[in-house]
């Protein structure tokens, strides 16, 4: 029988047993986003939402100003809570407010440049996928990027978003200057030089002092990647991993839940001819893994099989192209995210953990487990901050199905081992637990007071996090 | 993650994406529209390999205009498939996304 022949036949007779349809995994008991309303003007008030649906609210006011000065007077008089927002890629509640949305989307572009100390400004509000094209013209690239290019600059700084790299920082650790707007209508000019503090506090932020319109980052003369993407048994990547980190630009890897093979990433300079990445094919992948998990779910023996023989004859790609098309790609099957950052030195038993913990006791997971290194940084409320490297594990759950009890399953493992939770991503953490973590925790406080005595930019989630 | 090729063999390719088509749009007539579109809904909308309906294709957008605006308007709010919710536009009116719809499906009138 062939291979195709084979899995068809399979498929067909575990779809005509008795499979899990009576099982919405959770679906049912997912957040729903209120109805829009009608506001005083007689018009309807819409419902915000995140990337994933998960964080909602009904906003009075979602504004989007046009300029400083009106940033300014949204800032000081609009109704609060005030929340910054960029593209809304976050998954913790960070955005929801009864009060008003401030995208900056008008706050954009490439402001300025300076070739001899290879920096540029850039408006805070520009999403990541819109800034290669002008950084590259201009001779300059980021350092890395995530995986995703979809957030905007401060989101990202503001939730410490991060690619892959042992020797690479995460987005805010090449800042060297940025702008803030105060909630009492201050515009704040910091850097390592001026206003330290604020700088220190305000390049991991959680949007909690005000809000920032432009960052200026310490770049890479612009160069071309080589991208490689393969698939190897599970624990023999996992015995290379450390030395694909140290001797690799870039390197991540993904464990595919009932697979015995993952996946492995390297980006590298290269001085090779382009040959660029071709259609996204991840998001196919994803929905054909969780086919075959609606499937086979009553039968993981059956899974890890099917798993096994789809990915025998993968052949390893390889795409060389300039940088901002090598880092990310397009993701879009939705997902709710977790993610922690550990010492890195437990990474990998910790990995195996998740693993085993995923195909021993959750097998509605079909998402890979993401497994990435990040060089530490001095931010207040890093998450790399004192760490040489960090070890990252991200446990990633469909959107339209309840990813409680799964990250629920997974999060102790990390707590023993001080692990920090990604801003951005789902976690259970209360304020007393993350001061344990940070030391830096009451002198962020206590420069927020300072920027913010009347707390307008802390909605009610921050409150508890920030507040008194 | 590159395991479409494979995974193929098991079934059709995934709900939450769409065979791309490709195709070619002026952009907005409206300046405001114009830098709208170039903000938000063009990351995914001129990009074939999203799987979202590519603007200016207009047999891929007929079938959704046949659904009526209301309800293209309320997918948009609210997300749907791969759309995140509000089509990663924060601040936008219901007229706007109206106005976005409209030229994505290549309605006269709003290419410049």
């Amino acid at each position: 029988m062939k291979r195709r022949d084979f899995l068809a036949s399979s498929l067909g007779l575990a779809a005509s047993a008795l499979l899990p349809a009576c099982d919405d995994r959770g679906a049912s008991r997912m957040p729903q986003a209120p109805e829009a309303a009608t506001g005083p003007d007689g018009a309807r008030r819409l419902p915000w939402q995140n990337w994933s649906g998960y964080q909602h609210c009904l906003p009075a006011g979602r504004v989007a100003p046009a300029s400083l000065d009106e940033l300014v007077d949204v800032v000081r008089k609009a109704p609060g809570p005030i929340r910054p927002v960029g593209a809304g890629h976050s998954f913790s509640p960070l955005v929801p407010t009864d009060g008003t949305i401030v995208s900056l989307r008008n706050f954009e572009g490439l402001l300025a440049r300076d070739a001899t100390a290879m920096t540029a400004t850039l408006g805070a509000g520009t999403r990541l996928g819109n800034l290669g094209e002008p950084l590259a013209t201009a001779g300059q690239a980021l350092f890395n990027m995530p995986d995703v290019d979809q957030q905007a600059l401060a989101g990202a700084m503001a939730t410490a978003t991060h690619g892959t790299g042992q020797k690479l920082g995460a987005m805010h650790a090449y800042l060297t200057a940025l702008t803030l707007v105060t909630p009492r209508g201050e515009v704040i000019e910091c850097s390592r030089e001026r206003r330290r503090e604020v700088f220190d506090a305000a390049r991991v932020s959680l949007g909690a002092l005000g809000v920032v319109t432009q960052v200026t980052l310490r770049n890479a003369p612009t160069h071309v990647l080589k991208r490689r993407v393969w698939l190897e048994p599970v624990d023999t990547l996992l015995e290379r991993f450390d030395e694909l980190a140290a001797r690799h630009y870039s390197f991540e890897m993904y464990l595919i839940p009932f697979c015995s093979r993952a996946v492995g990433i390297t980006i590298d300079p290269t001085t090779d001819p382009p040959r660029p990445r071709g259609a996204e094919q991840d998001n196919d992948a994803v929905m054909d893994m969780k086919r075959v998990r609606d499937w086979t779910a009553w039968w993981p023996a059956l899974r890890r099989r099917l798993m096994d023989a789809a990915t025998e004859d993968f052949e390893p790609e390889e795409a060389v192209d300039v940088w901002y098309r090598m880092f990310p790609s397009n993701r879009a099957v939705r997902f709710n995210e977790m993610e922690y950052h550990l010492p890195r030195e437990a990474l990998l038993p910790t990995v195996r953990k998740v693993l085993e913990l995923v195909e021993s006791r959750h097998p509605e997971i079909f998402f890979p487990i993401e497994v990435r290194v990040v060089k530490g940084d001095d931010a207040w409320l890093s998450p790399f901050a004192g760490h040489e490297t960090s070890g990252s594990i991200a446990v990633h759950h469909y959107h339209r199905e309840d990813p409680l009890p799964y990250f629920a399953g997974v999060e102790p493992l990390y707590h023993p081992l001080g692990g920090r939770p990604h801003w951005g991503k789902m976690h259970t953490l209360a304020a007393g637990e993350l001061a344990a973590l940070y030391p830096r925790w009451r002198d962020f406080r206590r420069v927020r007071r300072e920027l913010d005595p009347q707390g307008r930019m802390l909605s009610p989630y921050l409150k508890g996090l920030l507040g008194a | 993650m590159l395991l479409c090729a494979s995974l193929a063999l098991l079934a059709a390719c995934g709900q939450e994406s769409a065979q791309p088509a490709a195709a070619a749009i002026a952009d907005p007539a409206d300046p405001a529209l114009a830098r709208l579109y170039a903000q938000t809904c063009k990351a995914c909308h001129a990009d074939p390999g999203t799987g979202a309906p590519t603007a200016g294709d207009r047999a891929a957008w007929a079938p959704r205009l046949a659904q009526g605006m209301p309800a293209l308007i309320e997918h948009t709010v609210r997300g749907f498939k791969g759309m995140p919710p509000l089509g990663a536009c924060m601040d936008c009116s219901e007229k706007e996304f109206e106005a976005l719809i409209r030229y994505m499906a290549g309605e006269p009138g709003q290419r410049r």
